[in-house]
C-alpha cells in the first residue's frame, strides 16, 4: 500500500480526508482510513497536511503495481462474451 | 436521485491556479461565480504539485528576447500573440500573488532568478511549492465572494440547441458529487474550462483526466495540437516526482550506464537543461540503444543549492530519504515518464481564451496552451485571469437560456449508468489498458505503423467496452467517467500524431525523424463531426518570430 495510517498518531481531524485530491481517504471509527488504495498517486498531499505524522506515503508502489498480473487486452474485449 | 440546479453568471470548472485565477477575476468584477471542482480546490490537479517554476519577467526584460526564447523551445508551435501575451502579463500576476501571500524565493527584496529548461535568454524564479499558493488562492477566491463546490465532477456540457456536437452555445454543464452522487445541473450565462490537461498518472497528476477536454470534444469544441502528448523524465522508484526545472536548473547532471553525460550528444548548447521533450527523447533513445539504465548524478552540487532545492522541493527530497537516496552521494537511476497534454494541445482558445464554441472559454492544461515555451503554470495564471475576465464581459450580455430538459436527462441518464450494471469491466481493468497503450503504441518515439495500432485498439476500447463500464459506488463512478474521457482524448492524441508527417516538439516520428519548416509549420486540429473526430492542418502564423 503507498499510503498508511499511524491510526495511534490520528486524532481523527478530517484534514487529510478533505485535502486527498484523488479521494482515497475516509473516515471510519473516527479515524483516517485508507478507503481506496489503488486511487493513490503518491502526490503526499496527506502526509503534508497532517500535522500529527499519522500518514506516511512510501512511494515506488504505483511502479510495482504496474507489474500486477491483470488482464490482456483480450480478455478485456471479451468481458461480455466470457462472463 | 435529488437533483441539484445551480444557476450563475459564470460558471468555472477546475481548482487549480487557472480556474481560481478565474473565479478570482470574474467575481471581482462582479459577477455571481461559482467555482466547482472534482478535487478539493486548493489541492488538486497540476498547480498544487508544481516545484514553483515560474516565469520571470518585468518590463526591464527584453520582452522580444524572451519571445524568440519561447517560440525557439515551443518549435514554433506557439500562437505568438498569447505567448507575448502570457510573457508580458505575467508580471502583473506575479506581483498580485506576492501582494495576496504566496511565498517567493527572494534574497533580500529580489526574486531569485535561473535560467529553466532550454532557456537561454528567459529566466525563472520559484515560489515555494504548489501547495502554499494554492491555499493563499483558494483564500483570496473565497474572499472575493464566489461559491466554491468541491469534489464536484462535471461530465458534460449543455447546449442551447441540446445537441453534441453544438450549433448554438454552451449554456450550462451537468456533474455529480464524487462522494454522493448527487446530480447537479448548472445553468450559466458564460462557463470557463480549467479542468487541467489529459494524462494518465506518472510524473502527471491522476486526477487530471482531460475531463473538461473531453466534455468540449463532445460539445463539438475544436482541439488543437494534440499531437503533442508530453513526456518528461523522472526517478523510476518515482515517477510523479517534481523538481526537473529545479534540480537541472541547479546543475544535475544525467549520466548513462556507462558513465557518460549523453545530452552532450543531443544537445551540446544546455545539456541537462534541453527542452524537456529533448531530454525526454535523448534519454528514450540511451536507452533504446541498450546504453540504460540512465542516472541523475547531483553529487558536484554545494551544500548551499542542495539546501536551497531541500527548501524548494521538501517532498521531493522527503521521498529520496524514504528511498534511502542522498543526492550528495548517490545516483538516482532515472527514466522517461508519461506527461499528458501538459506541454501543449487541447481546447483550441485565441487570445481572449475564448473557443470556438460560444459561451464557452478555456485556460491553462485544459486549453491548447499555445505557449508552451513557457513554464505550464506561468500561462495558466495569465490565462485563467484573462478568461475570467472574458466570461464576465460576455456574460454581462447575456440572458439566462432555458435549458433543454431532455439534453439534462440524457446525460444524467449517462452519468448514473454504470451504477446500475452487476457486471462489465471495473474502471481500473481499462485504465492499465489504455496506459499500456499508451507508452507501447504512442511513446516517446512515435512511428506511424504502431500509432494506428493504437488508435485503432483505443477506438474498439472506446466503442465496445467503454458503454459497458461498471461502477460499485460513487467514487468508482468517478473513475468510469474518467476512464471514458482517457479513452476518447487518447484516440484523439495516436490520431492527430499520426496526421503529423515530421518530427517537431514532443511529437517524435522515427519515420519521419527531421523537422521539416517547409511544409509542416502547421498546426493539427480536429473537431468532432457526427460521432467521429475530423482532423486537417492548418498553417501558423508566424507574426512576430521566423524560425
Amino acid at each position: 500500500m503507498t499510503v498508511t495510517v499511524d491510526k495511534a498518531r490520528c486524532t481523527g481531524c478530517t484534514v487529510c480526508v478533505q485535502s486527498c485530491p484523488s479521494d482515497v481517504l475516509r473516515m471510519k471509527a473516527s479515524k483516517a482510513h485508507v478507503a481506496y488504495p489503488e486511487s493513490c498517486t503518491d502526490c503526499f498531499t496527506c502526509e503534508l497536511d497532517c500535522t500529527r505524522e499519522a500518514l506516511k506515503v512510501v512511494p515506488g508502489t504505483i511502479l510495482a503495481r504496474r507489474n500486477d498480473k491483470r488482464k490482456t487486452i483480450e480478455e478485456v474485449f471479451l468481458w461480455h462474451t466470457t462472463a | 436521485m435529488v437533483q441539484r440546479s445551480v444557476g450563475c453568471d459564470v460558471l468555472v470548472i477546475g481548482g487549480g491556479i487557472a480556474g481560481c485565477m478565474a473565479a478570482i477575476r470574474a467575481a471581482e468584477m462582479g459577477a455571481r461565480t461559482v467555482l466547482a471542482s472534482k478535487g478539493p480546490v486548493g489541492r488538486s490537479g497540476s498547480s498544487v504539485v508544481a516545484a514553483g517554476t515560474y516565469l520571470y519577467y518585468s518590463p526591464e526584460e527584453d520582452l522580444q528576447g524572451y519571445l524568440r526564447d519561447a517560440c525557439r523551445i515551443g518549435h514554433f508551435l506557439d500562437d505568438q500573440e498569447m505567448e507575448e501575451e502570457v510573457i508580458r502579463e505575467c508580471h502583473q500576476r506575479r506581483l498580485d500573488m506576492d501582494k495576496w501571500g504566496v511565498e517567493w524565493d527572494k534574497e533580500g527584496a529580489d526574486f531569485v532568478r535561473k535560467p529553466g529548461l532550454g532557456m537561454t535568454t528567459m529566466r525563472n524564479c520559484y515560489f515555494h511549492g504548489g501547495r502554499q499558493m494554492m491555499s493563499v488562492l483558494r483564500g483570496e477566491v473565497e474572499r472575493q465572494g464566489a461559491t466554491i463546490l468541491d469534489r464536484l465532477m462535471v461530465t458534460d456540457l449543455l447546449t442551447s440547441d441540446g445537441q453534441h456536437p453544438t450549433r448554438g452555445r454552451v449554456v450550462g454543464a451537468v456533474g455529480f458529487g464524487a462522494r454522493d452522487g448527487r446530480f447537479y445541473v448548472f445553468e450559466a450565462k458564460a462557463t470557463v474550462l480549467a479542468s487541467g490537461d489529459w494524462g494518465i498518472g506518472e510524473l502527471h497528476p491522476g486526477d487530471n483526466t482531460g475531463d473538461g477536454q473531453a466534455a468540449a470534444m463532445r460539445a463539438g469544441a475544436q482541439m488543437r495540437n494534440m499531437d503533442q502528448l508530453g513526456f518528461s523524465v523522472a526517478p523510476s522508484a518515482f515517477p510523479s516526482m517534481p523538481g526537473l526545472h529545479p534540480l537541472t536548473g541547479h546543475g544535475a547532471h544525467f549520466l548513462n550506464r556507462l558513465g557518460e553525460r549523453f545530452m552532450a550528444g543531443y544537445h551540446p548548447e544546455l545539456m541537462e537543461r534541453a527542452p524537456r521533450a529533448v531530454l525526454a527523447q535523448s534519454m528514450a533513445r540511451e536507452i533504446k540503444d541498450g546504453r540504460g539504465p540512465v542516472y541523475m548524478d547531483c553529487r558536484h552540487l554545494s551544500r548551499e543549492d542542495l539546501e536551497r532545492l531541500a527548501r524548494i522541493l521538501p517532498h521531493t527530497f522527503k521521498a529520496f530519504q524514504r528511498l534511502g537516496i542522498d543526492l550528495a552521494r548517490d545516483l538516482v537511476e532515472y527514466m522517461p515518464v508519461l506527461y499528458g497534454n501538459g506541454p501543449s494541445g487541447g481546447v483550441r482558445v485565441g487570445k481572449d481564451c475564448r473557443t470556438t464554441v460560444e459561451g464557452l472559454f478555456c485556460a491553462g492544461g485544459a486549453s491548447d496552451r499555445m505557449y508552451a515555451g513557457v513554464p505550464g503554470l506561468t500561462g495558466a495564471s495569465v490565462q485563467g485571469w484573462k478568461a475570467g475576465g472574458t466570461a464576465f464581459h460576455y456574460a454581462a450580455g447575456q440572458a439566462t437560456l432555458p435549458l433543454d430538459q431532455r439534453q439534462v436527462m440524457d446525460l444524467e441518464k449517462v452519468i448514473h449508468q454504470p451504477l446500475g450494471r452487476v457486471e462489465g469491466p471495473a474502471p481500473k481493468e481499462v485504465y492499465c489498458q489504455v496506459r499500456d497503450i499508451v507508452k507501447e503504441k504512442i511513446g516517446v518515439l512515435k512511428d506511424g505503423e504502431r500509432l494506428a495500432q493504437g488508435a485503432e485498439a483505443l477506438d474498439r476500447l472506446r466503442r465496445e467496452v467503454v458503454p459497458y463500464l461498471r461502477a460499485e459506488d460513487y467514487h468508482g463512478l468517478m473513475r468510469t467517467h474518467e476512464v471514458r474521457n482517457i479513452v476518447e482524448l487518447g484516440e484523439l492524441v495516436a490520431r492527430a500524431s499520426l496526421e503529423r508527417k515530421e518530427s517537431r516538439y514532443f511529437n517524435y516520428r522515427e519515420d519521419y525523424p527531421q523537422r521539416d519548416d517547409v511544409n509542416w509549420l502547421k498546426w493539427v486540429i480536429a473537431q468532432t463531426e457526427g460521432h467521429e473526430a475530423r482532423i486537417w492542418t492548418e498553417d501558423i502564423p508566424l507574426l512576430r518570430v521566423k524560425p
